[in-house]
């Protein structure tokens, strides 16, 4: 049965391997130890541990035995090596056997491994096709690659770009085959490339080098947990995401762990298969954006948790997004009955430009909230305690930072800041990237000469440890996915009414605690149904590129402000934007889930044009 | 058994319950649902008539026909 897998057929026909592989695994257990993924790799296959995944019915699809993955990325690392050392190989990142025979493959044969989304919204099939040519060509891939379901998608994406090959497994199959492997990769050479910006406008590649990637592993499995030789995973979080391929595809492999994967989209349809995979299988370590804990949450009945046994669970990892407690919370007491235990929140932090992880919290220290005076930290930056009536802010403690990190809170100038004060987080290291691909203007604004990393989010630390309180870089991110405004607004510029900088993309609080994507658009049109027109096909447009519902706001031309270089400033057009609306209390509308939100908004928008007016005269003078 | 109309009607039925508030929907319609909803939409439609919906034909389904247009091949 081999074959069919090699063959790339969909993971419901395979019927080899009913058994999952075993938690133990039969060698010592070395924790990310090792100088490159090959040297991990060969020494997992000694024992008898490995990827396992089930598919949508939570029904074992697969098993691959690390023995067997070395062995199938061998053989094709024969194959591949042609495609000549240090190349890039895209590779859409669905979870498949195929993918992670495909990436080792990759390393065996020193070629780059660039692992792209394969994420798809309803309708969404012509962005997705752009999306991924944009990326297969930025990172100047020689040959792409994806398992069976995606294949279509990108030989339709790839056209007639000039690869060496395109397809599924059986199509890299055909390449002629090498004798020998090449030399195995050295520290220094190229790991894989990680978009963090899938943004068309502004594609982001982070350049991981083997040691980056392995000093990090190191760090994370020794320092941020030490891992156990009875753990177990269990995850299904996306390859194409740092936490899913970096701390779960290849953390295990370094620690010889066995995973139970369940595809991203199906833990999407049924949360519910997640927490009974780790009750079945008594995994002891799962991650999740706080997004999915909240999704989980949400579809548990009571009657499911009296079913589960989450005894097991000893670090549940939460990060890659703002950690909300309340979200963390309601998770726990939703799965106490499963006897799940708080403690095992293990918050953390980390980005993909530095392999994964910078800090996480004490283990089996649960969440832990430092509640700071709101109004302090928003006119001072100081994150002080409150006075006894005064408005709060709780933020989560992600830990001390792993060793080898240096970490800085910077004002605006550069300047470090002390405890307790609001800044900019910068950290130097080994684990940081050497830059993104191919994109030499993106590195310097965010890595300088001396190796500081400015990381793009603002914090504070107490005694050592790191707490997150917002991001300096203009970003959305909604359901755990980043989007870039800037490709929301080049989007929007494309209606014929609109010029370039007519737009301004941000996000807001929703309801949920989550964020509600907002484009607050101006425009010299009046007339209310012409202003409802282009409302409407500015919404359609962001949700057929995005998938994603975003509030409309139609304003008169000259509100967006300003800097005194003339450039538009996203943070302003946000505080005006909430100040407008402040009336309506913007922060408690359930936008985001109310299907025909946006055409009533937008056709309310239009209506209260004439109060708009007044603003947008104040803002023009402000921004003069 | 998976006939235009029988397909349309489980559809509707899905989409009922992922949206409950939604009215009556034309061939041509957006869907119009935010991810978690799209994704609730397709365990449904899954669920009602025992099948499996493959990515292309999820990122084909703009609108309500031509999400039961996909469906309705695949039963074929």
């Amino acid at each position: 049965m081999e074959r069919a897998v090699a063959r790339g057929e969909p993971l419901r026909e395979i019927e080899n391997n009913k058994q999952p592989t075993a938690t133990a695994s039969g060698i010592p257990l070395r924790r990310g130890n090792f100088r490159t993924l090959t040297e991990a790799l060969d020494y997992a296959a000694q024992g008898s541990t490995g990827f396992n995944f089930y598919d949508g019915k939570g029904e074992l699809a697969a098993a691959l035995p690390y023995r067997e993955l070395r062995e199938r990325a061998v053989a094709l690392a024969r194959r591949l090596q042609s495609l000549g050392r240090g190349s890039r190989v895209a590779l859409v990142a669905h979870t498949h056997p195929d993918f992670a025979v495909m990436f080792f493959a990759c390393q065996y044969a020193a070629l780059v491994p660039v692992p792209l989304a394969a994420a798809i919204h309803l309708g969404g099939r012509s962005a997705y096709i752009r999306h991924l040519r944009e990326l297969v060509s930025d990172c100047g891939a020689v040959a792409a690659f994806a398992p069976a379901d995606f294949v279509g998608l990108l030989r339709e994406a790839a056209g007639d770009l000039p690869l060496k090959c395109v397809g599924a497994l059986e199509d890299f199959h055909a390449l002629e085959a090498h004798d020998e492997l090449p030399a195995p990769p050295r520290g220094e050479e190229l790991a894989y490339l990680q978009y963090t910006s899938g943004s068309t406008r502004f594609p982001r590649g982070t350049m991981i080098t083997q040691s980056a990637v392995m000093s990090n592993l190191e760090g994370i499995f020794t320092h941020g947990f030490e891992i156990q030789a009875d753990d177990r995973f269990c995850s299904w979080l996306p390859y194409y995401h740092d936490m899913g391929l970096v701390g779960i595809v290849l953390g295990c492999v370094s620690t010889q762990r066995s995973v139970d994967y369940l595809a991203t989209r199906d833990f999407a349809m049924r949360p519910r298969l997640w927490l009974k995979l780790i009750s079945q299988n008594r995994a002891t370590i799962s991650f999740s954006p706080p997004f999915g804990y909240a999704l989980a949450a949400r579809r548990v009945r009571i009657k499911d948790a009296e079913a589960l046994d989450l005894s097991s669970w000893r670090v549940a990892g939460v990060g890659a997004e703002m950690i909300h407690p309340e979200w963390l919370r309601t998770f726990a007491e939703s799965l106490a009955p499963a006897r799940f235990d708080a403690r095992a929140f293990l918050p953390c932090y980390g980005m993909a430009e530095c392999s994964l992880a910078v800090s996480f919290a004490p283990v089996s220290g649960g969440f832990a909230v430092d509640r700071v005076d709101a109004e302090r930290l928003a006119t001072s930056g100081e994150a002080v305690a409150a006075a006894d009536a005064g408005k709060t802010a709780g933020f989560v403690n992600c830990g001390e930072p792993l060793p080898g990190y240096e970490v800085e809170i910077r004002d605006e100038s550069g300047r470090p800041l002390p405890d307790r004060r609001c800044g900019r987080i910068y950290l130097r290291g080994p684990s940081v990237m050497s830059g993104y691909f191919g994109n030499a203007k993106a590195t310097r604004e965010v890595l300088s000469a001396d190796g500081w990393l400015f990381t793009g989010d603002l914090g504070y630390r107490v005694d050592g440890s790191l707490y997150i309180t917002g991001r300096a870089k203009d970003l959305l991110i909604i359901n755990g996915r980043n989007i870039w405004p800037q490709d929301i607004e080049h989007l929007a510029e494309q209606q014929p009414e609109l010029r370039a900088t007519d737009t301004s993309a941000f996000s807001i609080p929703g309801a949920d605690g989550g964020e509600v994507a907002v484009l607050v658009v101006q425009c010299r049109e009046t007339d209310a149904a012409a202003l409802g027109s282009l409302a409407e096909r500015l919404r359609r447009a962001i949700y057929a590129e995005f998938g994603i519902e975003c509030l409309i706001d139609l304003v008169p031309p000259h509100t967006l402000p300003r800097t005194s270089s003339g450039k538009l400033s996203r943070s302003s057009a946000r505080k005006q934007f909430l100040e407008r609306h402040r009336a309506e209390r913007v922060t408690d509308l359930p936008w985001a889930r109310e299907a025909g939100y946006a055409a009533e908004h937008a056709v309310r928008s239009s209506m209260r044009f004439s109060t708009h007016r007044e603003d947008a005269r104040d803002a023009g003078l402000n921004a003069q | 058994m998976k006939d235009r109309a029988s397909v349309e009607r489980v559809v509707r039925e899905a989409l009922q319950a992922v949206r409950p508030e939604g009215g009556p929907l034309e061939a041509d319609a957006e869907l119009g649902l935010d991810s978690t909803q799209a994704m609730e939409l397709i365990m449904e439609i899954e669920e009602r008539l025992d099948i499996s919906i493959p990515v292309e034909t999820f990122a084909d389904a703009r609108t309500f026909g031509e999400l039961c247009s996909g469906i309705e091949r695949l039963g074929a």
